[in-house]
């Protein structure tokens, strides 16, 4: 639905975008993962229209967004920003009617949107007499105020608590669930594996995996198995196992790694042959350690790095 | 161009909700109809009323009485019966001078050289022809003697005879003050717009559902039409009152002069706002903004100076040209048309010129502006801006 095209950015001698490609589907919600000055802000930036590629396209249901198009997306920019002097309700209905609302449908939105987040009594305060966090709730009905068919939420759940965390993820999970992609980037990796359908991790303007997190583990291709065996040695017995190498251990068992050619089988075997087998599973890589490892393979690969 | 009016209803209700904004209007207001009304208040009734004993005085009030217009006074008549009655009446007020017979004047203080020129004016004539009668003269040959025209004084350079107390003249200047004020304070508004919506990134959003010109254009024709809504009301207000009030006598030649500063504000601020805009669009924080705007401000400033050179010279090289270039013509040339040196084609010719520039500068200011406004981060130089981005 949504889908970034060999996208190249340069300012100067910098390359902040290297060729990135990646697409989103309708009613996915997508994580977009990297270290700052990776190039995330840019590539939402781009598909905002609000910065220019020197080279690729982004499109939207198969045709290049312009301006008709693109107002039917919803942004929360990383750097949030509204009016200070104007009532939150002034606001949002403002600006959907900038997004083509007609003057009634955007202030009934407005109301309902912030009945929702609890401000129904703050809106007719100036914003800048808001809390923070009560700014950054009016910010995200900006983005949702004109029922957007894209959302674009830079780092939305930055500066929010727990509970402002889940109110927000409930609200992007109603959009997902019409069918809405929603595409925001985080630095909380655990935040993002537990939301998201698939994601993007980036670095240096490059892609290094993009797809569901399901898939990202399968061609991870590491193998990690914990191992607890009953027995007189629960855990020496898998160093003289050869092409097994011990991750971690403790008092009932060990985790180990498994060398590209061993077959699991043989393992199995071995330890069996050290005792009882009271568990034998595959450790699953959770989205950080992929991350670092995705990162860090990437950076062997490309010594020069990137930035911005 | 439904972004476009968005925007322009935006700016202009925002203003237009200000406390500042309504604070500072109607006192601009209440000033203008003070001015007005003041001088009726206190004036009130400004004829001057002569007392006249017996008949020969009254002869002498009653000549007066028909060259008061000539003596550029108003004079009533109060007919009392002796000297004493006269005496009693400068006590009480009622009459400011006491003529007592054809060569004496009773008063309480000085007449003012006016008053006493057309009594004794007055006098003399009731002399002559008292003396003409005696020496045989019919009425109406006498009459005729009396009907020469006064003195008129004619200049021999010509500006000299321009009168800067002329009303058409100070109230065209007033005008083209407030306009100078305008240009300034809604040219400002239009920069400091620019780098609010820069520092609080709302323009991020905005441009993710409008496009750049049509934010700078919204913004500039909101301010604008605020501005215009502004002189209309200022000058239409201080018209009425001036016909109503009769302070001054306006001659039709100042209702023209008042009523093209419409276009020349009109004019002059769509040049100013590109200028204004680029100022805007280059830095990223309001407390820079001082610091951009000053050079655009100190054009104004010369060309407030340029209406003060015209007043003084107006048919001097620098005012004429100051009159035809596009920055300094909204201030000067409706100064020049005021004091009658400038004629219609020189009006339309400064007009087309001020037109023509602003033709030239709005695609440069637009690109400046698209260049710099998603700029957010420190000044950004005019080369950067200009060569930035396409869309």
């Amino acid at each position: 639905m949504l889908e970034i095209d060999r996208v190249t950015r340069r300012f100067g001698d910098l390359v902040a975008l290297d060729q990135l490609s990646f697409g989103v589907e309708p009613g996915q919600m997508f994580g977009f993962v990297g270290s700052n000055g990776a190039g995330k802000t840019t590539t939402m930036r781009i598909v905002m229209g609000l910065d220019d590629p020197n080279e690729g396209q982004v499109r939207f249901a198969g045709a290049p967004i312009d301006g008709e198009v693109r107002a039917r997306f919803g942004y929360m920019p990383e750097e949030r920003g509204l009016y200070p002097k104007t009532p939150p309700l002034r606001q949002l209905t403002y600006l959907g009617r900038l997004h083509r609302l007609d003057k009634r449908t955007a202030s009934e939105r407005a109301q309902v949107l912030l009945e929702r987040f609890g401000l129904s009594d703050r809106m007719h305060e100036p914003l800048e007499n808001l809390s923070l966090g009560n700014q950054q709730r009016v910010q995200l009905a900006a983005a949702l105020v004109h029922e957007p068919q894209l959302l674009m939420l830079d780092e939305p759940f930055s500066g929010l608590d727990p509970v402002g965390v889940d109110a927000l993820t409930e609200v992007l999970m109603e959009r997902v669930d019409r069918g809405v992609p929603v595409v925001f980037s985080s630095h909380q990796l655990e935040l993002v594996e537990r939301l998201c359908d698939a994601v993007a991790i980036i670095d240096a303007g490059r892609l290094v995996a993009a797809g569901p997190v399901e898939q990202l583990r399968a061609t991870n291709g590491r193998r990690l198995l914990r191992i607890e065996v009953e027995g007189p040695d629960p855990t020496g017995w898998a160093e003289r196992v050869p092409g097994l190498h011990v991750q971690a251990r403790d008092a009932t068992g060990v985790v180990v790694l498994l060398d590209e050619a061993v077959d699991d089988q043989l393992v199995l075997a071995a330890a069996q042959a050290a005792g009882a087998v009271r568990h034998f599973a595959a450790v699953r890589p959770t989205l950080a350690e992929l991350y670092r490892e995705a990162v860090t393979n990437h950076q062997l690969e490309t010594p020069t790095g990137g930035a911005a | 161009m439904t972004g476009t009016w968005l925007v322009t209803s935006r700016e202009f209700t925002e203003r237009l909700r200000s406390r500042a904004f309504l604070i500072s209007n109607g006192a601009i207001l209440a000033l203008i109809i003070l001015g007005l009304t003041l001088p009726m208040l206190l004036g009130g009734d400004d004829a001057i009323r002569v007392g006249t004993v017996g008949e020969e005085a009254a002869e002498v009030g009653r000549f007066a009485l028909t060259q008061q217009a000539a003596f550029d006074a108003e004079v009533e008549l109060v007919y009392l019966a002796d000297r004493d009655a006269a005496e009693q009446a400068l006590e009480d007020g009622s009459v400011d001078v006491a003529l007592l017979d054809t060569n004496t004047a009773l008063a309480d203080g000085t007449l003012g050289a006016r008053l006493e020129s057309l009594l004794a004016n007055a006098s003399n004539a009731i002399g002559v022809d008292r003396a003409l009668a005696d020496a045989g003269l019919d009425p109406q040959e006498r009459a005729s003697l009396f009907a020469i025209e006064r003195l008129s004084v004619e200049q021999l350079d010509e500006r000299d005879g321009i009168d800067l107390f002329d009303p058409s003249v100070v109230i065209v200047y007033g005008a083209v003050f407030v306009l100078y004020g305008l240009l300034a304070v809604y040219g400002q508004w239009v920069a400091q717009g620019i780098v609010e919506e820069k520092q609080s990134r709302v323009v991020e959003v905005l441009l993710s559902s409008v496009r750049p010109t049509e934010l700078l254009t919204g913004k500039v024709l909101g301010l604008g039409g605020l501005g215009l809504a502004q002189i209309l009301l200022l000058t239409g207000v201080a018209s009425g009152g001036l016909l109503l009030t009769d302070v001054v006598e306006v001659p039709a030649a100042a209702w023209t002069a008042l009523a093209l500063v419409i276009p020349w504000y009109i004019v002059g601020f769509l040049l100013y706002a590109t200028l204004f805009a680029m100022a805007g669009s280059v830095v990223s924080r309001v407390e820079d903004l001082q610091s951009a705007v000053m050079p655009v401000i100190i054009v104004l400033v010369f060309a407030l100076f340029g209406a003060q050179f015209a007043l003084n010279d107006p048919t001097g090289t620098i005012a004429t040209a100051a009159g035809l270039i596009p920055l300094t013509a909204p201030i000067v040339q409706p100064i020049l048309f005021a004091l009658g040196v400038a004629s219609w084609w020189q009006t339309l010719l400064a007009l087309t010129l001020a037109i023509g520039a602003i033709a030239v500068m709005l695609p440069i200011s637009a690109r400046i502006y698209r260049g710099g406004v998603l700029r957010t981060r420190g000044r950004v130089a005019f080369r950067d801006a200009w060569g930035s981005r396409s869309g």
